[in-house]
């Protein structure tokens, strides 16, 4: 039966595929967050990014100078949603005492990584390469060398590069930690924008 | 018989003065909040607070499946505007809370939920019945907690009912462990110290609502959309009086029915998917349109881009931030409790009159009526209207999903504002009988009225017992088409017309199922024979079933063909 005998478009023409629009270009977001270190609170973190639809690429965590708080970057692919949505999302949960959107504001990031190379019979090609690195030899023996180097996380991703074809060359990185000087985090910030007029512009 | 001795179970020799026992500061806790009725089944891991239950003032509605405790909360919280509460034990108990719980969640309903867990030394061994319900409702809850502490009972409850209620309204889980019901308390301890409380915002900037109150008065066809959010803030008599100083034309989400009066002249009745002519043509041509108190999902915009697309001015007033922007976009975002908001824009505008735009409006009404098919069979809209004739403004309507609850809320009137309940954002089926029993607990002395077709009426008939055990005198109107009706028209018109899995015709006689359980039932199947057997339905002083044998084929119209936009809704072809 069609139900569309007025003339209209048939109902049945919206049974073709349509493509699936793709999320608009790569706006991945840097969000500083302090959380209440409660038990639980990375789950509701991350339960709240894969429930709306968010994508997570890094993640850093640890401790802050006020007992009980943690601080926590996120570098968070919006995907489908409005890019506010994350921050706004995130300000929902109750453990959360701060969150920003800093992808816009003059920031610092520092990235670290530890490098494990092997030297044993290539001690010619790996020592010079170390040195170059700038980084802090944390351990050496015959066999390997494991170092830790940090910087801006493009800058250091660069670097990790160029040691791809030294022998037995892998390493580990954190999520970058970020922070904007000229925005210190507060801790009423999400509550504050939850109100004011310019916390309202709801992905306008 | 006589108890027992148990290892963990046993202090039945413990002194009356003795310390409480966790499960004991627990069920305080509910009481100093003003609970009174708690809906419910016992199982292993909270049997220590069944065990205390009789010693407080609680009234326990014993359900015979969980998801029906969940919803018989939601029910009484959505009908009394108080929290509601439920409890389960650990494992499947907890987990057959969960669908209730996202029913609850997702239209915004205080509901506090009280799980009973593994002893915390048994967590996560996998121990009888444990089940992780914490990872199991973080998508569906607001927040929850596992208490490791017995002394923190008390605080955990308080803050539980504070986020419950706070702001935008949702589900908070409590999970205990069966030690911690049994520790001995000596001294709780105090208040949940938290870096930021958990806060309604604050009242709409005045900023915010002098630029609403702009783009309103400049207005020549506005139009108001109001949802649940009215019924939550109480303020179905500013967002009349707004809607009459402006002369705007009110249209209602799903879960706006009953905030404004389908009889006033400025009705528009329910807008979207399957809204109105009127409202859905209004929503297109107006050159501003206020939200309030409603997400704007996908069911009321239909395609995005057809929405409201001759708008100069979108205001959209939301208690939650995350809801501006979301979908549509606002030049006007205002966070905020709705009845703040409608008045502080009423008190920023001076009444006028907007003829031309009525009459536009009232055109459309006349052209797009909510038409039927008259061919002898009974029609559902036929059933609704004997319902509703007997309807008084404070009885309590409960919708399940589906075709009735299109049928219901399209077909709803009154000259007042009343409690019309569904679920809106899950649309879950089976929601309405449960949720009926709720509020029916919530408030004895009002009729309660229970909608629903026969597939979602079996998902959660078992509750019948619940209804006659504990005299909930639910009057259900079962619209009977012995099909899976709204999936049987969507595969109709937009799925090829392949019929495919939703033919319902072996389903119990509900007559005799109400037989079954003690209850009043009768079926009809003529227009007739309606209102005589509402009639002895309301005489009957326990729970009935109306069966209601309608028209197989009868469809809801008018509807918005899927990937289509407002004004492409389609209307009822056999009625012309």
């Amino acid at each position: 039966m069609s139900i569309a005998d007025d003339g209209r478009q048939s109902p049945h023409d919206h049974l073709a595929p349509r493509p699936i629009p793709e999320p608009t270009g790569r706006r991945v977001r840097v969000v500083a967050m302090r959380l209440e270190d409660r038990a639980g609170v990375m789950q509701r973190v991350t339960n709240c990014i894969q429930r709306r639809g968010f994508r997570l690429e890094t993640c850093a965590v640890g401790p802050t100078p006020e007992p009980g708080i943690a601080g926590l970057t996120l570098r968070i692919d919006p995907g489908y949603q409005p890019p506010d949505q994350v921050v706004k999302q995130l300000a929902k949960l109750i453990d959360v005492v701060s969150v920003e959107d800093i992808t816009d504001t003059p920031r610092v990031e520092w990235t670290t990584a530890l490098v494990t190379l092997e030297r044993r019979g290539a001690e010619a090609i790996v020592d010079p390469a170390v040195a170059r690195l700038e980084g802090q030899v944390l351990h050496r023996d015959a066999d390997r060398v494991v170092v830790a180097v940090a910087g801006p996380p493009a800058e250091l991703a660069t670097q990790l590069e160029g040691l791809r074809s030294l022998p037995g060359a892998d390493w580990v990185c954190s999520g970058p930690l970020a922070c904007a000087p000229g925005q210190p985090v507060t801790m009423a910030s999400a509550a504050a924008a939850d109100a004011a007029p310019s916390g309202q512009a709801g992905g306008q | 018989m006589a108890a027992l001795p148990s290892a963990l179970d046993g202090d039945e020799a413990r002194q009356p003065d003795a310390e409480p026992c966790g499960a004991e500061v627990l069920l305080q806790a509910l009481v100093d909040q003003g609970v009174t009725t708690i809906f419910g089944l016992p199982g292993g891991a909270n049997l220590p607070i069944y065990q205390y239950l009789p010693d407080f003032p609680l009234r326990h509605v014993l359900v015979r499946h969980e998801q029906g405790a969940a919803h018989m909360a939601d029910g009484y919280a959505r009908a009394s505007g108080r929290v509601g509460v439920c409890l389960a034990t650990s494992g499947p108990g907890a987990l057959n809370l969960i669908t209730g719980l996202a029913t609850a969640h997702f239209d915004s309903v205080p509901v506090v939920a009280i799980t009973g867990q593994v002893p915390t030394n048994q967590i996560g061994t996998d121990a009888f019945q444990e089940s992780d319900v914490i990872g199991s409702s973080l998508s569906v809850t607001k927040h929850s907690y596992q208490v490791h502490d017995a002394r923190e009972l008390p605080a955990v409850v308080a803050e539980a009912f504070h986020v419950a209620v706070t702001g935008r309204p949702g589900v908070v889980l409590i999970d205990v462990p069966k030690d911690v019901q049994q520790a001995v308390v000596a001294n709780p301890l105090g208040a949940i110290r938290r870096a930021r409380a958990h806060q309604a915002p604050p009242p709409p900037h005045p900023a915010l609502l002098d630029q609403a109150a702009r783009h309103l008065a400049a207005s020549d066809r506005p139009v108001i959309l109001a949802g649940r959010g009215v019924t939550i803030a109480g303020a179905e008599g500013s967002l009349r009086q707004l809607a009459e100083a402006l002369d705007a034309p009110v249209g209602t989400t799903l879960l706006g029915t009953g905030v404004f009066p389908s009889s006033h002249p400025l009705a528009l009745g329910l807008v979207g998917f399957m809204g109105t002519g009127a409202c859905n043509r209004a929503v297109t041509d107006c050159d501003t349109l206020l939200m309030v108190g409603m997400r704007a999902d996908d069911r009321v915009t239909c395609r995005l881009d057809g929405f409201a697309p001759r708008a100069n001015h979108v205001i959209h007033i939301n208690i939650d931030p995350a809801e501006l922007g979301k979908t549509v976009q606002s030049d006007c975002p205002i966070v905020g409790d709705a009845g703040l908001a409608l008045e502080g824009i009423r008190a920023r505008i001076a009444p006028r009159p907007r003829a031309a735009w009525r009459a536009q409006v009232q055109a459309w009404r006349d052209r797009h009526p909510l038409r039927y098919p008259r061919n002898g069979r009974l029609q559902p809209q036929e059933v609704l209207a004997e319902l509703y004739r007997r309807r008084r403004t404070q009885d309590v309507t409960v919708a399940d999903v589906g075709l009735n609850q299109m049928w219901a809320a399209t077909s709803w009137t009154g000259d007042e504002p009343g409690p019309f309940l569904n679920s809106g954002g899950q649309g879950t089926m089976g929601f309405a009988f449960p949720a009926a029993l709720g509020a029916q607990a919530a408030d004895r002395h009002r009729r309660v009225f229970c909608v629903t077709g026969e597939g979602g009426f079996v998902m959660t008939a078992q509750e019948l017992a619940t209804a006659v055990d504990s005299a909930l005198a639910v009057k259900v109107i079962v619209i009977n088409n012995h099909s899976l009706g709204m999936v049987r028209q969507f595969q109709d018109d937009f799925y090829g017309g392949v019929r495919s899995q939703v033919d319902l015709t072996v389903t119990p006689d509900f007559t005799l199922l109400a037989r079954a359980y003690g209850c009043f039932g009768v079926q009809v199947d003529s227009a007739d024979e309606v209102g005589p057997a509402l009639d002895a339905a309301l005489e009957y002083p326990g729970p009935a079933i109306v069966d209601a044998w309608v028209d197989p084929e009868a469809n809801i119209y008018p509807i918005v063909p899927l990937g289509m936009a407002l004004a492409d809704f389609v209307e009822c072809p056999e009625a012309r």
